[in-house]
């Protein structure tokens, strides 16, 4: 369910060919990157957790939250620098917002981390992660 | 393998014995995400940088590669210390850093 629910949203995101800057979002086990290969805009999706409370009596109810992490090695500091990559994050978030994702409905969205201020500063490092919610009663 | 390479800070440069060597840094940040660098590391001993002190983030490593001049920044991910002292009697330091291209 969860890796379905992720796939889906890798599909939605790589299937919209008007995203500016251009991308390919990946589906993977854990947000991570190697810094040699952070130049490029990267766009990881990561199943981050999965809690299940029972519905009625024949049935459970599953919150899915999946990780869309966008990760960018700067050249430079600044707002003019930055706010793109924000108002990047913030289309994906729009775009996926009250989409459902394979058998998950969407729920909410959490900007969980904007921006990580010391990663920004000491290693000029971009991370910004949005944690979506879907629900499935199985 | 040893090689002769310059250290700078600033206008002051020195030229230093080092030994070159590599140092993977793993850090996982507030967002979650892990970020894997590998640092060029150089070895030198601690009394070749005595008019210097200790390395300092932003100081410069040049070195000739293949013939071409690379510049070399001190740096270490995640605010991690630029140096250590390899060795417990604090003789050797290991300087991190990163490459920022040739030379001009």
């Amino acid at each position: 369910m969860i890796t379905a629910i992720a796939d889906a949203i890798v599909t939605a995101l790589n299937a919209d060919e008007s995203w500016t800057p251009e991308f390919t979002a990946v589906r993977v086990l854990a947000p991570e990157i190697a810094m040699k290969d952070a130049a490029t805009l990267t766009v990881l999706v990561a199943p981050q957790r999965r809690t299940i409370v029972p519905a009625h009596r024949t049935m459970d109810q599953y919150d899915v939250d999946i990780d869309v992490a966008v990760i960018q090695r700067l050249s430079a500091i600044d707002n003019a620098t930055v706010d793109p990559l924000i108002a990047f994050i913030e289309a994906i978030e729009t775009f996926l917002r009250r989409k459902d994702m394979s058998t998950g409905k969407w729920i909410s969205a959490e900007h969980r981390v904007i921006y990580d201020p010391a990663r920004l500063r000491q290693d000029s490092l971009f991370i910004s992660v949005l944690t979506e919610t879907y629900r499935v009663f199985e | 393998m040893n090689r002769t390479v310059t250290y700078r800070r600033g206008a002051e440069s020195l030229s230093v014995n080092a030994t070159v060597g590599r140092f993977l840094f793993k850090s996982t940040d507030s967002a979650g995400v892990t970020v894997y660098e590998e640092t060029r590391d150089y070895l030198i001993r601690a009394v070749e940088l005595t008019t210097l002190g200790e390395p300092a983030r932003g100081d410069e490593i040049v070195e000739t590669v293949g013939g071409i001049e690379q510049l070399f920044r001190v740096h270490a991910p995640d605010g991690e210390p630029v140096f250590r002292y390899s060795d417990t009697e604090r003789l050797v330091m290991r300087i991190h850093t990163q490459h920022m291209g040739v030379e001009t």
